[in-house]
């Protein structure tokens, strides 16, 4: 099998992630914040070291304000609906993830009002267009480090320096990026982080979480047992426990510890440099080949997630292809994102999308551009 | 012969155990005990240490940024704990 669909979750993990998650599942005997064995407090250990790596890793000073959800859309909506209120406004780009858009859309009904900032075909932003469209009832800033379609990375920093400008809040979504390409909350500004852990920091899936800047501005989505301050019928404002009701999933957060433990054994810089040279391969490979259109920017304008269209064949079709015949996984379809395919002029056919990590390899690519190439021949013979 | 022992209790869990691994991380014995109902941990969580060493782990905390709720002695005998003091002052950030 060549697994080209880490934008949807990554894999292989490392072995270190498989170890994590199976010593932690046999060996932490019990409940963070719900017990007072060792096991328990060995669980909670685990989640607090994982939280400070992660911390570590984005340049978060209070690692408490890294408060675990169970993946980067619930982040997203926590953020979202935590803070906005009736009146308020957020400007988003037109590449944004379903995950942004709907909770959106569903705020709009009470009251929230924002303002799409249409990108160029290849999914570039113009900072300028974000900085028109501030009002005075603008209250924040959503933007994708970098699209799930074409994979074009987001000028955040300049987004960030005008969200500072501006005194705005500032959400940029990571779920493309971290893991791949240095995120430091501190240089680019930025109040809310949401981030996955079963992508580019090669944990489970069930793992992600949202960095909060300023508590006070968030209310919490779901309210309960946090095991503190039980005597209170409120929720704690005490961090991270006012976001965390319920039993958290220690293992799996566990197990994410030791997926970014790898990332920072082998280097961001060392990651990138190979995912970046996947890339390049297969974008050079697709553009020689006149029956694909290949969408997004250069392969350093991007992070390793790349959308083409075969002619004659649908993407859906093409992608089934290269399962059956292959053993190719790729993704085919909307990729729960209408709006960036509206951008890019492909809402209506979708594409196939094709995203490499950091275990694949030159020589799967290389199979991957030959087994395209005798698709095109199949369609071409039919 | 029952000890004298000095118990730290913090907000929530997240601070007990960065407490434990601060101390700990600089050599000195503590460790998370479950606490007393009358001593009143928020989180059912208290830092044991010996009160020789209590005033340099208190130091290191509160420059790490964590601020226990409670600094109790207490008189440790045969596993029952009687609390002698309960200190709150600035040092605790109370």
């Amino acid at each position: 099998m060549i697994y080209l669909n880490n934008a949807a979750t990554s894999w292989p993990k490392p072995e270190g992630v498989y170890q994590k998650a199976d010593t932690s599942l046999r060996q932490l005997v019990g409940s963070v914040n719900r017990g007072i064995n060792r096991g328990s407090l060995d669980a909670a250990m685990a989640v607090l070291e994982t939280r400070e790596l992660l911390a570590s890793f984005f340049n978060i000073r209070e690692p408490e304000n890294v408060v675990f959800t169970c993946n980067a859309t619930a982040a997203l909506n926590l953020a979202l609906q935590g803070l906005l209120e009736a009146g308020d406004h957020v400007i988003i780009s037109s590449m944004e993830h379903n995950a942004v858009v709907r909770p959106l859309y569903a705020l709009k009904k009470m009251g929230v009002d924002f303002t799409i900032i249409p990108c160029a075909a290849d999914g570039t932003l113009d900072p300028r267009a974000v900085e028109k469209a501030v009002e005075p009832r603008t209250r924040l800033i959503c933007l994708t480090h970098a699209s799930n379609v074409t994979g074009t990375i987001m000028p955040i920093f300049e987004v960030g320096e005008i969200a500072r400008r501006h005194h705005l809040q500032y959400l940029v979504d990571t779920a493309q990026t971290a893991g791949e390409i240095p995120i430091d909350v501190e240089a680019a500004g930025i109040t809310l982080l949401a981030f996955t852990g079963h992508k580019g920091l090669l944990g489970p899936p069930g793992t992600g979480g949202l960095y909060i800047r300023y508590p006070d501005t968030v209310n919490p989505l779901i309210y309960g047992g946090t095991g503190s301050n039980s005597e209170l019928p409120g929720q704690p404002e005490i961090m991270p426990d006012k976001y965390e009701s319920g039993t958290i999933n220690a293992p799996a957060i566990a197990a994410l510890g030791a997926g970014v433990k790898f990332i920072q054994e082998t280097g961001l810089e060392e990651i990138r440099r190979h995912t970046l040279m996947l890339t390049g391969m297969l974008l050079e490979g697709l553009r020689q080949m006149p029956e694909v259109t290949v969408y997004g920017p250069a392969a350093e304008r991007r992070v390793a997630v790349v959308s083409i269209n075969i002619r004659g064949i649908g993407a859906g079709e093409a992608g089934a292809w290269l399962a059956e015949h292959y053993e190719i996984v790729t993704r085919s379809g909307l990729h729960c994102a209408p709006l960036a395919h509206r951008t890019i002029g492909t809402l209506a056919t979708g594409t196939l999308r094709l995203s490499p990590g950091y275990f694949n390899t030159p020589a799967e690519i290389e199979a991957t551009l030959a087994a395209i190439r005798e698709l095109i021949e199949v369609v071409r013979d039919a | 012969m029952p000890d004298l022992v000095v118990l730290l209790t913090f907000p929530s869990t997240y601070y007990a155990l960065k407490a434990e691994k601060i101390v700990q991380g600089a050599g000195l014995q503590g460790r998370l005990i479950p606490m007393p109902r009358e001593v009143s941990s928020l989180c059912g969580l208290a830092l044991e240490l010996e009160p020789g060493i209590s005033g340099r782990a208190l130091d290191l905390l509160l420059a790490a940024g964590v601020k226990p709720d409670k600094e109790v002695k207490v008189l440790k005998d045969r596993g029952r704990l009687l609390v002698i003091e309960v200190i709150t002052g600035n040092k605790t950030g109370k």
